[in-house]
């Protein structure tokens, strides 16, 4: 199967021509490994490091004479050097810079034997890899490289450890060189840690390979290029291995290195080997070998291959001849690239649980299994194999998502800012030296930076860096409780949405869930006018009421099984606020008197979760306990408030239709009652005011006041001051939050309102001929009753400037993959001065994107408007570009709490808690201890609060909250099998109107002995029960 | 040795509550929904239909019970009909779950099988055990229905079971 001829294949390195820049990459054979390969492997790790030679000797300075002095004392041996500097004066970086230079020079006269007896010496002063005291200057990342080479060498062995040192101090030494614009060095540095790879742990080969990828995308070199991507693809081949969730990094790493081979014969040769390695370790892989076949020159590709022009045409973009040609082409190629895609669809299924969908509070975005490598286009989601059901779940996390354009979701993502901000302040005053910025790209690219671990006594610097640490905690612990005091109630309204909210109910308006709803099949409004005979504002109305038509069915006929499942066997995630969203209902049913539908009950419940939060919001500064108690009881009371709303205020929103002569009106909620909101513009003022106290309020975290002696209950008196005296400094710390300015504000939500629903990575191909961009698009995962992906064909004419400026990408970059999108936009609904949508409605959209080129379309019910508008435009140019910034809060505020991690790891490495206070000793062990239960607090992220069981309470009242919050349904389940069915029928058809049936009283009285009092028969019909209390205004 | 063990009703209800486990959601964090919640609540309420007739053949024997197996088969079918391209992921987990039932109760009924008897003064030992219920296993949720069904409603299963004197 594998056809490509390679002519070193299981031979021997090649001949050590030790250009180091790029020709020192070397194919491992493990079978018959000797002495002179690991000669070889030594002396390149040793050229790399020459390379550093010269900004060694620009360390030593003035003080060169005194160290070759010393040196002349220590006879050269290196423990000695590093002990008699110890005892006299230190040992300093240019001490370190001499010691690397003599033994560079002096290797293979007897140094590689000093330095391998010295680590116990050098270890003291430079410590080993992955722990704090790992240098992070170039003289003591030589050294450590060297050490590990040395022992390497005398031990003539691959011995892990000395390998593993060797590797990283040469990938320090590339970083450093990196930051110092030396990109040339720091490439020959990386290249020679990852030629060490195949004796290093799996994460250490990512970062070394990662990071020769990125130093070759700066350099610009385009065959260093080719060698960074083989290496890439060699690890990825071997982590899938292991870990079959990489398998697509493998497949997409192995076709950009196989579209684009070196153009010098040596280095392709060595390529090549590797890339048949992987094809040989990776049957997954086999499809993409034409790729592979095709970049080769046609004299070096085997006999007997088939006709290559096809998968030329199908990988090269850049398509010269006409259309009519490529399309001719396109016949030959197409079948294989559809296999292409779905290979790549089944490696990208191994990455992911297939599930769940859900909805990120770090992003606002969602993800769903059968849409993270498809796009919808055109009428594609028509076909969709499970099409209820997956209208109903993206109904549900779009709901999600709206619920966080709101109080709630602003503030959680304002609190992540400030903690980006404190954790950039603790990642740049007290990491190991030097001491050096460290904005968010870095901490996204580096990771968070160990701090300096006190060594002897604790000293003020380090008391102060508790504090700070504890600071970030305490916030990100925060973040926790607030999402986990709303997640209920977000749950219980989007799954009242997916039940209740039928839009066929509402025949005036419909919900912003559903906007985005009408939008997924793409249709052309003037064209089904011209079809139907009709106005094209009645051809848009009907084309709605079909998707409309569509969700209710679905609705109705899988709704209540999907009930049933949140309220059985995911009862704990869901019963408490789906049960306090029905008694809300409920009490808003009996002030209205009338039966307010579940589609107009979803809207005001939406539109008051999203509006109406803001004073359910504790000061975001107070100490975690007490925010904890008042984060819970505010939300209770919100709920409570929002149950007792006057009927007056339901009735105007319920139906409410925006009045022409007042646009910009919008509304808001306080304690339960609607308010008119001035206008559209000063409500995004106030937004930015809003998200800068947020931000404010959460830097003030255990500042001054609001760090109370007493959360560390066992802190003696000495403790208590010194925390009193750090909280009081911590107040000279800047209040307003950087990174929160108004337009930093109004850029990030504006981003944030875009919802990317679909992306994948699709092929593409640019035909000069009419300036046409193809793309071949997965529409959706599983379509038909097979359940086989889909695929359509875009073709679609390009503006000719932007048809030039793709082409120039193109030749820069050699990748046959764009990134393609469907996005809705969550905004507010705004018209341009035409009267046409311009922004909102859940309006979709098509992007593609490949580098700095991008290009949008209106699809949805817009497909065919011309003209974007430009603030959406940018909009989703912010949304879909990688941002460092965004990626860095994301990351810091996100599951994986890094900065909660670090913190961890530097309280264990703190032996002795004792601060010695000019003989005063003051022990400050309680205190880290706290800062170590929150730490662990946040990395478990185990429930900070139970508010279900209150939330039930204050719904249903005593009797049926503790039955249902013990048991769920259990013992219905048990004494009467068949009616947990009924019930759940009963729950999905009342959500949308009062059940008129006299056969429920049965049901209803055998509920209340086994559950507790959830039924009740109103005026209008059977409905959820209610507290009595509930719906009552306590003024 | 010929011999009848009776099945106790807490076994029975363990051969159900293994049965029940199978096929359940997968644990979701965060703000998360199953996609497979639809599929999971047909198959709770085809399965709530078939324990009520399990439970009932259990409890009033074949006769008294045969309304509501013949309840569950109707509504089974209908629900896996219902269910459209996803009916045979609710097919497959009622037949793991009526499978589970049959083996769990099969295996509490040979677990009250002595492994040794002492007998006139002599210990003898178990060699082999034959059941003379016969498992049938197909891929029709009938079929496997009827069976798990029989088994409740017998109520007994014969068991023929060899015994070999022990050495002294």
């Amino acid at each position: 199967m594998l056809l490509l001829p390679v002519s070193h294949a299981g031979s021997a390195p090649p001949p050590a021509r030790m250009d180091p820049m790029a020709e020192n990459i070397i194919a491992h054979s493990f079978a018959g490994f000797d002495e002179s390969q690991l000669q070889f492997l030594v002396t390149d790790c040793l050229m790399s490091l020459m390379r550093c030679a010269g900004r060694l000797e620009a360390e030593l300075a003035d003080r060169d004479d005194g160290y070759r002095t010393l040196l002349q004392r220590a006879r050269g041996d290196p423990a000695l050097v590093l002990d008699i500097a110890a005892r006299e004066g230190g040992v300093t970086g240019e001490l370190l810079a001499l010691l690397d230079l003599v033994t560079l020079h002096s290797w293979h006269r007897g140094l590689s034997i000093l330095l391998a007896d010295a680590r116990p010496a050098v270890d003291a002063h430079v410590g080993p890899p992955g722990t704090a005291g790992f240098p992070r200057t170039l003289p003591g990342a030589v050294l450590s490289a060297l050490l590990g080479l040395a022992e390497v060498q005398e031990g003539g062995s691959m011995e892990p450890a000395a390998v593993h040192r060797a590797a990283a101090g040469l990938e320090r030494c590339a970083e450093l060189l990196r930051d110092d614009d030396a990109l040339d060095d720091a490439f020959a540095c990386v290249l020679s840690a990852i030629n060490l790879a195949p004796w290093l742990r799996p994460a250490q080969r990512e970062s070394a390979t990662g990071l020769a990828l990125e130093l070759a995308e700066e350099g610009g070199s385009p065959d260093n290029l080719c060698f960074a991507r083989a290496r890439r693809v060699e690890f990825l081949v071997a982590a899938a291995e292991e870990d079959p969730g990489r398998r697509i990094e493998a497949f997409d790493a192995f076709e950009a290195a196989a579209c684009r081979l070196p153009a010098d014969a040596d280095r392709r040769r060595v390529v090549l080997r590797c890339l048949q390695a992987c094809l040989e370790r990776a049957p997954y892989l086999h499809l993409l070998l034409p790729v592979l076949a095709a970049a080769l020159p046609p004299d070096e590709r085997p006999d007997g291959l088939p006709d290559l022009a096809p998968y030329q045409a199908a990988t090269n973009p850049l398509w010269e001849g006409s259309s009519a040609e490529w399309l001719q082409q396109r016949q030959a190629f197409g079948g294989w690239l559809v296999q292409v895609e779905n290979a790549r669809l089944d490696a990208a299924r191994q990455a992911r649980a297939r599930h769940a969908a859900g909805a990120v509070w770090a992003d606002w975005s969602i993800f769903h299994p059968g849409l993270r490598e498809a796009v919808p286009h055109g009428t594609s989601v028509l076909r969709e194999r499970d099409l209820q059901n997956f209208l109903l779940v993206l109904g549900h996390e779009v709901t999600h998502v709206f619920s966080m354009v709101g109080a709630v979701g602003v503030a959680s993502l304002a609190m992540r800012w400030a903690l980006l901000e404190l954790e950039i302040t603790v990642a740049t005053v007290y990491r190991e030296p030097p001491y050096q910025l460290a904005p968010p790209d870095v901490l996204r690219l580096k990771g968070i930076a160990p701090l300096r671990v006190p060594r002897g006594g604790l000293e003020w610097l380090d008391v102060l860096l508790l504090a700070e640490l504890e600071q970030t905690l305490e916030v990100a612990r925060k973040i926790q409780v607030l999402e986990a005091t709303w997640s209920p109630w977000f749950e219980g309204l989007a799954v009242f949405g997916e039940a209740a909210a039928d839009p066929t109910m509402n025949a005036l308006t419909y919900s912003p869930t559903t906007g985005v709803i009408h939008h997924l099949v793409d249709r052309q409004p003037a064209q089904l006018a011209q079809e139907w005979g009709v106005e094209v504002a009645a051809a848009v109305r009907r084309a709605r009421d079909e998707l409309e038509q569509m969700y209710s069915g679905a609705l109705r006929s899988s709704g209540a099984y999907r009930l049933r499942t949140y309220l059985d066997q995911y009862a704990p995630k869901y019963q408490a606020g789906y049960l306090a969203v029905r008694a809300v209902v409920s009490a808003w049913r009996a002030a209205l008197g009338e039966p307010l539908s579940g589609a107009e009950a979803f809207q005001v419940l939406l539109h008051a979760t999203r509006f109406g939060a803001y004073d359910a919001l504790p000061h975001l500064g107070l100490p975690l306990e007490e925010f904890t108690g008042a984060a819970v009881r505010l939300h209770l009371e919100w709920v409570s408030n929002l149950a007792a709303a006057a009927a007056g205020d339901l009735r105007r929103l319920a139906g409410y239709i925006p009045d022409p002569e007042r646009p910009g009106l919008r509304f808001g909620w306080v304690k339960g009652k609607l308010m008119e909101d001035s206008d559209e513009d000063a409500i995004a003022e106030e937004t930015v005011r809003l998200v800068e106290r947020f931000g404010r309020e959460t830097l003030q975290s255990l500042r001054g006041p609001l760090a109370p002696v007493w959360r560390v209950a066992d802190a003696d008196e000495r403790c208590a001051h010194i925390m009193e005296v750090t909280a009081s400094s911590l107040l000279n710390a800047r209040a307003e939050p950087r990174m929160l300015s108004a337009d930093a504000v109004h850029s990030m939500i504006s981003r944030q309102l875009i919802l990317p629903i679909g992306r994948t990575r699709a092929p593409f191909w640019l035909i000069r001929d009419g300036h046409f961009l193809a793309c071949l698009i997965r529409t959706m995962e599983s379509s038909g009753e097979a359940g086989a992906p889909s695929y359509d064909l875009l073709i679609f004419p390009l503006p000719e400037e932007s048809f030039e400026e793709l082409a120039r990408e193109v030749e820069a970059r050699g990748e046959y993959r764009m990134e393609v999108a469907r996005v809705a936009d969550l905004a507010d609904i705004r018209l341009d001065g035409s009267g046409a949508l311009a922004r909102g409605d859940g309006r979709n959209l098509i992007v593609f994107r490949y580098g700095e080129w991008s290009y949008v379309q209106v699809r949805g019910l817009g497909t065919g408007a011309g003209q974007v508008d430009e603030s959406l435009l940018d909009d989703i140019r912010a949304r879909l570009a990688e941002n460092p910034v965004f990626d860095a809060h994301a990351w810091v505020g996100g599951a994986q709490a890094p900065g909660a991690r670090r913190a961890l790891e530097w309280i264990d490495a703190v032996e002795d808690w004792t601060l010695d206070l000019s003989g005063l000793e003051v022990d400050l062990g309680p205190w880290a201890r706290r800062l170590r239960d929150v730490a662990v607090q946040v990395l478990e992220n185990d429930p900070p609060v139970r508010v279900e069981d209150e939330l039930l309470r204050m719904a249903l009242g005593d009797a049926a909250a503790a039955r249902l919050g013990q048991h769920g349904l259990a013992p219905l389940a048990q004494a009467y099998p068949l009616d947990v069915a009924k019930l759940t029928r009963f729950l999905d058809a009342s959500g949308r109107m009062p059940v008129q049936d006299d056969a429920l009283d049965a049901l209803a009285a055998r509920v209340a002995e086994t559950l507790g009092p959830l039924m009740a028969r109103t005026p209008h019909g059977w409905d959820v029960a209610r507290a009595e209390t509930l719906g009552h205004r306590e003024e | 040795m010929e011999t009848v063990v009776l099945a106790s009703h807490d076994r029975f209800e363990q051969a159900v509550a293994a049965a029940s486990r199978i096929g359940r959601g997968e644990a979701v964090e965060g703000l998360a929904a199953s996609v497979d919640a639809a599929v999971l609540g047909r198959v709770e309420e085809a399965w709530d239909g078939i324990v009520a007739a399990l439970r009932e053949g259990f409890r009033y024997g074949r006769e008294k019970a045969a309304a509501l197996l013949d309840a569950a088969v109707e509504r089974t079918e209908q629900i896996i009909q219902e269910a459209g391209a996803r009916g045979r992921e609710v097919h497959e987990i009622l037949l793991q779950r009526l499978r589970e039932y049959a083996q769990e109760t099969m295996h509490s009924t040979l677990a009250q099988v002595p492994a040794t008897i002492q007998l006139g003064g002599g210990s003898y030992s178990l060699t082999t055990v034959n059941l003379t219920h016969k498992l049938v296993v197909t891929g029709s949720v009938k079929t496997n229905l009827m069976e798990a069904f029989s088994l409740a409603a017998s109520r007994e299963i014969e068991i023929s079971a060899d015994y070999v004197r022990a050495a002294e």
